[in-house]
């Protein structure tokens, strides 16, 4: 029985020791190409930002930009030389006025760096149609109390229906010194930062907009732009489980982050004002 | 995908064949010696109850019999005289009876068997015996319950606590008292109570076992190589058989511990030959909140650890500010055992079995007063929401047997088993104005997820003993299973709406054979499942052969199928709520091919046992909600495969004053799943290396030292390699992280030790118990889980560890 019990203790004591080796709670590695790509329909081509990424346990606080690589945009096999935009910024920009970005464009982006080449593809959405608007203009009283998903006084647009189709909105307030509507609600005023907002990607083709939703009087604007497949992962991606953690998805080959089109509708105004 | 058996397989089972039929045979033609059979009962002599799976050995030579549910044996073609039977039930005082065998055979014999004890100032005091005892059958074990008591436990004896000290069964979690056998998941493991599959075994979002010790009599385990009377699981079996109730006199039993409290209560039927028990268990942390509660729940819920479980790592703030602090959730959990059992005749005994286990958390919130107003008004404002979160098993069985003559026994079974899962979360705000505009009065919303699994099962058995070479069992299984997942919001959006509902029909036949010295089980499975319209063929064998005496060598191979998946949903707001789905022609049912040799040492006071298995997993399921491309539900479920294999030791010391066991398992568990890691093998992450585990139980008189220590390299997970920034459309810049190669990583060793004392006390009237038992004597901090919090720059990591030093105690009346 002694011998049995000192087995035991010696065992406790063994593992005791053992155990305290500690592995790094990272994963060794090295730095990545991360792209941020996104062009737009009709507008200039200055979306384009490369950075490094961040190895973890690393002294630094931001992501280190890359103004030294080679970036491409091919598009009908020709090749478009993208220049760094001034400054240590990352970003990159066309000059040039011979490349339009339009429906159905299939665009690759390459960009060679460190002797290593991270390409991508995408192609141009068809832009959302028959977008319709309910009403153009907005009442909120005074003592709006600013919370409700059950408020019945909202705008709603529509657009046709796409299948597999998704989209986002985006509602800017245009004033330049807009007055804001007085929150009574638990989180407070409005602030500035709110005057604009954006969807979240949805496959609906309606977006009702509430009085809870905006922060200012005046003239808005909305825009529906339809985003591709790789948007919305991107999106999706944003929060993880941290017990079981998964690459976040990106169309990005031999780097990460994000290489996409978007196309928007027709610009569409609407008024929100004080209710007397 | 179907696995094929060759025509290889086919010549080897005709051989087989036709040897059984052969061998027997001539070896009697060769004999001539009058013989008749040798049956009996087994049962405790205290309670009258009988005692499943005893053995019983012909003593000097290799031959016995394993008793019945009933606790019926059957020993056929004795030679005619004199010999002797030695009986043995783990717990209970082994037994020699001398028997004079005549060629018309005996009555059956009565064999009364008295738990093993000691006496004390002239009084005996139940001994804590062994607790565990390794079958003959590969990889198979008889745990007795009412031995578990001693060990160090939370306040509950947890029969699957004590099981997760097995070799080759992982139980370095302290969340999690499901079994990962051989590398398999809890969900692959047949848990059988009197016949009813329960498909949810644990309390307290897994802390806790769901059965109750005081109402099981009898457990066997199958770690793997299981006959082919079980079937629609790839890992293991655990056959739970409930108490009957005592035959001769009324009993109560009452405890307690810091948690719950439970009672017994056990009579022999007034009116005809027959028992009754019932066995109840209830928190009461719904009233009363003792430290040791508030200690587990804020680790189970991750309180401990600044958070909701599985803390989300990015994406905007996790506000838990003041509205969360001005509530406390309610939960208890109870569950219900009660059997009947009537015996018109010896050979005909009816058993109807009831259970039922829940769990329930009330997280409602109740802000009406906060102080929320209109600015310049008198106006007030209502929040409130209900978050009701229940789940658990609804269970019962109907049984007959009957004992058609000496050699020929059936049972048939009719059980029900639903399995529910309900949440149902409202949200709902009430704003009083003092006048009448007609601003917002309030709004609602609702979101509700059930899930629910029916399962009907209709089963006949039969056991006959052929001759002394040969004992057939052979049986029919109908199923329907009906499985439900909705999940919704508002009323009107529904997110997922699952509804299935099917039929599987089995056979199976199974021949032990005794060939020579050798005990060989041939036997084959086959399941029609009517959901993808195909037959399943299972064929399992096993064997024993004795070496010498002590020495055994064992092996075991068969085919196994699954046709119900255990989704684990990750849930990022709450506990993970996992649902069954049935499997069809998209999510196939999982296959397994197990392949176990083993060779063991024994005498009458150790074992030494050692196993090698391998196993191989197909039609494996992983389930994410994120990790998509398109909206189609099935979209978001990978399958994949997985090969496990591993070495285990076992060591037990099974007499004398210290007795208990040290195991160790080495082992392996990788899954491949094209969608993941490159399509490249990668560590399942309850993947271990090494596990020990020791288990000593010292009894000095009246006073029981038990002491349990566990060790288990650390479980796998993914480490994220590097951070990197992205700006979203709206302008907000959201933090990514580069994962390293899928659970590459491997959290700290895991380490515990507990221990327990208690003592025994003996009255005219009552008997009691009363224990201390300690977790974690040393406050070693096992990490559960790394938490990430991406919102900072670096990365930010905190360990969120399992329980620490956590004592407890028990104190438990048995009425006279």
């Amino acid at each position: 029985m002694k011998k049995a019990l000192i087995i035991v203790i010696a065992l406790v004591l063994l593992i005791s020791f053992v155990s305290c080796t500690e592995e790094s709670p990272f994963a060794p590695g090295i730095s990545e190409v991360v792209v941020q790509a996104y062009l737009f329909a009709g507008e200039p081509i200055d979306d384009i930002k490369i950075t490094s990424t961040l190895l973890l346990g690393s002294e630094d606080t931001t992501a280190p930009p890359i103004n030294d690589a080679d970036v491409y945009l091919i598009k009908e096999g020709k090749q478009y030389n993208l220049v760094a935009v001034p400054g240590d910024s990352g970003y990159y920009h066309y000059s040039g006025s011979d490349l339009e970005v339009e429906e159905g464009d299939s665009f690759e982006i390459n960009i060679s760096y460190d002797g290593e080449i991270s390409k991508a593809e995408t192609v141009v959405p068809p832009p959302p149609e028959n977008v319709e608007i309910s009403d153009t203009i907005l009442y909120i009283s005074d003592d709006f109390f600013g919370w409700g998903p059950s408020d019945t006084n909202n705008i709603e647009i529509t657009w046709d229906a796409v299948t597999s189709a998704m989209f986002y909105i985006t509602v800017n307030n245009l004033e330049t010194d807009p007055e804001s509507i007085e929150m009574n609600g638990p989180f407070g005023d409005g602030s500035d930062a709110f005057r604009n907002f954006i969807s979240t990607p949805t496959s609906s083709n309606s977006y009702q907009m509430r009085r809870m939703n905006f922060t200012h009087y005046g003239k808005h604007l909305i825009k529906i732009y339809r985003i591709n497949q790789e948007y919305a992962d991107l999106y999706i991606s944003r929060t993880q489980d941290t017990r079981d953690l998964n690459e976040p998805l990106s169309n990005i080959e031999n780097g990460l982050g994000i290489f996409s089109a978007f196309n928007s509708s027709d610009s569409i105004y609407f008024y929100v004002k004080k209710e007397e | 995908m179907k696995y094929q058996l060759g025509s290889g397989f086919n010549r080897i089972l005709y051989f087989f064949v036709f040897l059984s039929f052969v061998i027997p045979g001539s070896v009697l033609a060769s004999q001539n010696v009058k013989s008749s059979n040798i049956k009996g009962y087994v049962k405790e002599k205290e309670s009258g109850e009988p005692l499943p799976h005893a053995n019983v050995i012909l003593k000097g030579t290799n031959r016995g019999a394993t008793a019945n549910s009933d606790g019926y044996f059957v020993i056929v073609g004795v030679p005619v005289g004199k010999c002797s039977l030695e009986v043995h039930y783990i717990g209970y005082e082994s037994k020699v009876i001398e028997v004079d065998n005549k060629p018309e055979g005996l009555e059956p014999l009565q064999i009364e068997m008295e738990a093993k004890a000691i006496l004390i100032d002239g009084v005996k005091i139940t001994a804590q015996a062994e607790m565990l005892e390794v079958a003959e059958h590969i990889s198979q074990y008889t745990i007795a319950p009412r031995q578990l008591s001693m060990l160090p436990n939370m306040g509950e004896v947890d029969i699957f606590r004590a099981v997760q000290l097995l070799p080759g069964i992982s139980g370095a979690n302290d969340a999690e008292s499901g079994l990962y056998v051989r590398g398999g998941t809890p969900d692959q493991n047949l848990i059988l109570f009197d016949g009813m599959t329960i498909y949810h075994v644990d309390h307290f979002f897994g802390f806790f076992s769901a059965f109750n010790a005081n109402a099981i009599k009898d457990m066997q385990i199958y770690k793997g190589g299981f006959p082919a009377e079980y079937g629609g699981r790839v890992s293991s079996v655990v056959n739970l058989t409930g108490k009957r109730g005592d035959m001769n006199e009324p009993k109560l039993g009452v405890g307690a511990n810091l948690l719950s409290a439970h009672l017994n209560f056990e009579t022999p039927l007034p009116w005809t030959k027959g028992s009754f028990i019932i066995a109840g268990r209830r928190s009461y942390t719904d009233f009363i909140e003792s430290p040791l509660y508030n200690s587990i729940y804020n680790f189970v819920t991750g309180e401990d650890n600044g958070g909701a479980v599985g803390g989300r790592v990015t994406g905007g703030q996790w506000n838990r500010g003041i509205m969360e602090s001005m509530f406390k959730p309610s939960f208890y959990f109870y569950d219900l055992n009660a059997k009947l059992t009537l015996m018109p005749s010896y050979n005909n005994i009816f058993a109807f079995s009831f259970y039922n286990g829940k769990d329930n958390l009330d997280n409602s919130q109740d802000f009406s007063d906060l102080p929320f107003r209109f600015a310049e008004t008198d106006s007030d404002v209502s929040l409130s929401t209900t978050d009701f979160t229940k789940w658990g098993n609804l269970g019962g069985s109907g049984s007959w047997s009957y004992q058609w003559n000496d050699r020929l026994h059936t049972d048939i079974n009719l059980a029900y088993s639903n399995y529910f899962s309900q949440h149902d979360g409202t949200t709902n705000m009430d704003v009083n104005l003092d006048d009448s505009t007609s601003n917002v009065r309030g709004f609602s919303n609702a979101s509700e997820e059930d899930n629910s699994l029916t399962d009907i099962t209709l089963k006949l058995n039969s056991e006959w003993h052929i001759n002394r070479f040969h004992e057939l069992k052979s049986g029919l299984q109908a199923s329907q299973l009906e499985a439900n997942y909705t999940s919704s919001l508002n009323d009107t959006t529904n997110i997922l709406n699952l509804e299935d509902k099917t039929r599987q029909y089995s056979f199976y036949a199974q021949d032990n054979w005794k060939i020579s010295k050798m005990d060989f089980v041939l036997g084959v499975r086959t399941t029609y499942y009517e959901e993808t319209q195909e037959n399943y063929l299972e064929p399992r064998v096993s064997l024993v052969y004795p070496l010498s005496e002590n020495i055994k060598l064992k092996g075991a191979w068969g085919y196994y199928y699954q046709f119900i998946h255990r989704i684990v949903n990750e849930n990022l707001t709450n506990q993970s709520r996992d649902f069954w789905l049935l499997a069809d022609e998209d999510l196939e049912p999982t296959f397994s091919e197990h392949r176990i040799v083993g060779l063991s040492y024994e005498n009458d006071r150790f074992l030494l046992s050692v196993e090698g298995y391998q196993k191989d997993l197909d039609n494996l399921i992983e389930y994410s909600p994120r990790f998509r491309r398109e909206a189609d539900y099935e979209d978001r479920f990978f399958i994949g495969t997985g090969k496990a294999k591993g070495l285990e030791f076992l060591g037990q010391l099974k007499k004398g004053i210290l007795s208990g066991w040290l195991s160790y398992t080495l082992g392996r568990v990788d899954y491949r799943f094209p969608a993941f890691n490159d399509g490249e093998d990668f560590p399942a992450s309850h993947d271990r290396r090494h596990e020990i585990n020791t288990v000593a139980k010292l009894n000095l008189g009246p006073w029981t030292f038990a002491s349990t220590w566990v060790y288990a390299s650390g479980n796998a997970y993914t480490a994220p390699e590097s951070q990197y920034f992205l700006e979203m459309l709206d302008g907000e810049i959201v933090s990514y992280i580069h994962v390293g190669d899928k659970n590459s990583n491997r959290l700290p060793d895991y380490h515990r030790l507990d221990l327990s004392l208690s003592r025994q006390f003996k009255g005219e009237l009552v008997d009691s118990e009363v224990g201390l038992s300690v977790f974690n004597v040393y406050n070693h901090k096992n990490v559960w889980y790394r938490q990430y919090n991406l919102n900072t720059i670096p990365i930010s990591i905190t360990d969120v560890t399992m329980l620490g030093f956590t004592p407890t105690l028990f104190v438990q009346f048995n009425l006279k």
